[in-house]
């Protein structure tokens, strides 16, 4: 995987001093909040759901050799093959080797985050296979030749005319000057151009939101139904998914699935889920003949029996990102990471090593929001703290912030010399503020007044109104 | 590396042995209980307050709804429906139906509003009608499967997909769904439609007709069971 994630401070402030990127997550952030709490209060058992979805998960990570082994066993009986590959170049060589034997030129992708992990449309556009994203925001960044902002809504940061811009530039003919103008045209130029492509093509590649391993099904979701299309249409169906994707049964299934889209895009349930499991029976129709799973470790092993183990119940559903204050400021590009998000500064590190993932374990409020809205309940705060802790270890933060949190740590561990020097900030801070608040400061403290301004701070510290009387306090 | 180096180095993380029994049996067990985690309470309801739910969601999600008393009323219906001006398709379109509409034997033939050319796997249409399994109240899906009388590219492919439900096959939770789907030998596909195709993808503002059908029509047919008991 692929990362300049260490560009962090740098690719925020881009995304900071970006207009438009600001108003769309702005709109994007409140609307998602929202959107999620209306739905999860017309379900009264949300919370109930969440514990045992988190239940759930643990036992079969738990267990995990022994679901693998069962879902491979029923996608065999279904008359699909399983291939196992251990890193990122094993997933890579097994999926090409499959293309190329098929003799495959066309190739549709619906959107899955773990393609997004292996980079598997370069590698197969390198490969000569023509490989085109179905998913509409996948098929904008494609074109753009950028990566998502967003593990469910990839293009996100974009609006309608930077759209309208990129399809005039790939699909206009010699002579067109009229660039679109609406929502509904763009959605209707794409789906006709990529109409096309479903028809002619001879691989489909998905991801999986699930796999039950009772019965070696796949779960797909989508609203556009370009997944149904990837896997009904081309003879050959490849499914590329991590390893930590297997529930147990279908009942198991219900429960996620009514988790999944209330948390992603606060929406009842997505218009197409699709439960796909092996080949096109001789009596069908459609489908795909050949059906290929995929399953990926690519870092996910070495989570188990760790502190991240937890991590590996993230089903994907983004609604920490939209809770974010970090995301919804800085934009998905920041984190130099296909993940993003408080998830993203989670798995990052651990996916591409802690020293390439930069400040993403920093940037955090610490506010907690995330875990309360995870729907498996991972401990997302204390997992970035962690790794906070392992850069501090591993010596590498700048000195000058390992320097300042010991002079810090050396301060709020002797209680007298607290109350002096805290006694003494309040009193300076009194001295910069103008009509209630506090605009610039000097220094490295003006980083901090540069893009927020401080209310005026109280005129005497906890400890001394303490003192004077509870009451007061 | 292959697969048995992968599931070893899983045990190894996990510390776990593959020849104990103890786990092997508590998988084992897990599958074959199928027991069912928490059902939500709006599922259920008595028979006809499921199909008003059903209706009501599926029409939330921008799909339409109608309501016929018996099959003979359904090429009416369709007409009808199909007439009706405010349809974004061109006047004079032909219906696809697919093999389980075909098998009820409705009368469309002598109807003149079927297509005069078959359909085919890789092509697309303007309409499509098609039967379903069934549907679910608690979210508002219809749930449709791959067969010899039913190809998936039937319900995806065509600009309009109308499709014939039967109101005795709505339930309540999901989880009645798989008590009516053979569990040890499932279709190669099971989709739960809950509305037409749509995406959010250009400023989180929903726009219909992305890959799938462009609009989506239910025809719900006769009355409740009086026996239905939900899970
Ligand atoms: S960490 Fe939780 S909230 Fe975030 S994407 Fe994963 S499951 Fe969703």
């Amino acid at each position: 995987m692929d990362v300049s994630s260490k560009e962090f401070i740098s690719l925020a402030n881009i995304g900071l001093e970006n207009e438009n990127l600001q108003t769309t997550m702005n709109q994007f952030g409140a609307n998602m909040i929202s959107r999620r709490q209306q739905i999860v209060q017309q379900l009264p058992e949300f919370d109930q759901l969440r514990d045992e979805a988190r239940d759930i998960k643990n036992h079969t990570l738990a267990h995990l050799d022994l679901y693998l082994e069962k879902f491979e066993q029923q996608v065999v009986a279904n008359g699909g093959q399983v291939h196992w590959a251990s890193s990122e170049a094993e997933a890579k060589r097994i999926i090409g080797d499959i293309c190329h034997a098929k003799a495959a030129k066309n190739i549709i992708k619906s959107k899955s985050m773990v393609t997004e992990e292996l980079d598997l449309a370069v590698f197969l556009e390198d490969q000569g296979l023509e490989t085109l994203e179905t998913d509409l925001g996948e098929y904008i960044i494609q074109l753009r030749g950028e990566r998502p902002s967003h593990i469910v809504a990839p293009a996100v940061h974009l609006n309608k005319d930077q759209v309208a811009d990129t399809f005039f530039k790939h699909h206009s003919q010699p002579g067109d000057n009229k660039k679109l103008s609406t929502r509904a045209d763009l959605v209707a130029e794409a789906r006709q151009i990529l109409r096309s492509h479903f028809l002619a093509a001879d691989i489909g590649i998905t991801g999986a939101n699930f796999l039950v391993a009772e019965t070696g099904s796949i779960i797909l979701v989508t609203n556009e139904g370009n997944a149904e299309l990837t896997t009904a249409l081309p003879e050959t169906h490849i499914v590329v998914t991590g390893i930590e994707k297997v529930i147990p049964t279908l009942e198991d299934a219900a429960t996620f699935i009514r988790l999944l889209t209330r948390s992603a895009v606060g929406a009842e349930i997505s218009a197409y889920t699709s439960f796909i499991t092996g080949a096109k029976r001789s009596a069908d129709l459609d489908g795909a003949k050949n059906f290929h799973v995929v399953l990926v470790d690519n870092g996910r092993v070495d989570m188990l029996g760790s502190e991240f183990q937890p991590m590996l119940r993230c089903i994907r559903c983004s609604a920490c990102l939209h809770h974010c204050p970090v995301y919804l400021s800085v934009g998905g590009h920041a984190y130099g990471s296909v993940y993003n998000g408080p998830m993203g500064a989670v798995l990052t590190p651990h996916l591409a090593g802690v020293e390439h993932a930069g400040h993403l374990p920093n940037a955090s409020t610490f506010c907690g929001r995330c875990e309360s809205v995870c729907p498996v309940r991972i401990p997302l705060p204390d997992l970035m703290r962690f790794w906070r802790n392992q850069q501090t270890t591993l010596k590498l933060d700048k000195p000058s912030v390992r320097w300042a949190l010991q002079a810090w740590a050396f301060i709020v561990t002797r209680p007298r010399l607290y109350k002096i020097v805290s006694a003494l900030l309040v009193r300076c801070l009194a001295g910069f503020t103008k009509a209630g608040f506090i605009t610039r400061l000097p220094s490295i403290a003006g980083n901090w007044t540069e893009s927020r301004d401080f209310r005026k701070p109280e005129q005497q510290t906890f400890i001394s109104r303490w003192k004077k009387g509870r009451a007061d306090v | 590396m292959s697969r048995e180096q992968l599931l070893n180095r899983i045990r190894q993380k996990l510390k776990v042995d593959a020849s104990d029994t103890a786990r092997q049996q508590a998988v084992a067990a897990r599958l074959s209980a199928k027991q069912s985690n928490t059902l939500p309470q709006r599922g259920r309801k008595s028979h006809p307050q499921l199909v008003m739910d059903f209706a009501q969601r599926i029409i939330n999600a921008q799909a339409t709804v109608s309501r016929v008393k018996s099959l003979t009323a359904v090429v009416a219906e369709v007409e009808k429906y199909l007439s009706a001006g405010s349809l974004s398709c061109p006047p004079n379109i032909k219906l696809c139906i697919n093999g389980d509409i075909e098998q009820l034997a409705l009368g469309f033939e002598g109807s003149g509003l079927l297509n005069l050319t078959p359909w085919r796997a890789n092509s697309s249409m303007d309409v499509c009608m098609t039967a379903c399994l069934g549907a679910v109240a608690e979210s508002g899906s219809l749930v449709v499967t791959s067969s010899g009388t039913s190809a998936i590219t039937q319900h995806m492919l065509a600009d309009i997909h109308i499709v014939l439900l039967r109101a005795g096959d709505i339930v309540g939770v999901f989880e009645e769904i798989w008590q009516k789907l053979p569990r040890s030998n499932l279709p190669r596909d099971i989709t739960f439609i809950s509305g037409p195709s749509c995406t959010g993808d250009i400023e989180m503002i929903m726009e219909y007709g992305a890959h799938g059908p462009k609009a989506l029509h239910v025809i719900i047919v006769g009355e409740s069971p009086a026996d239905y008991q939900p899970l």
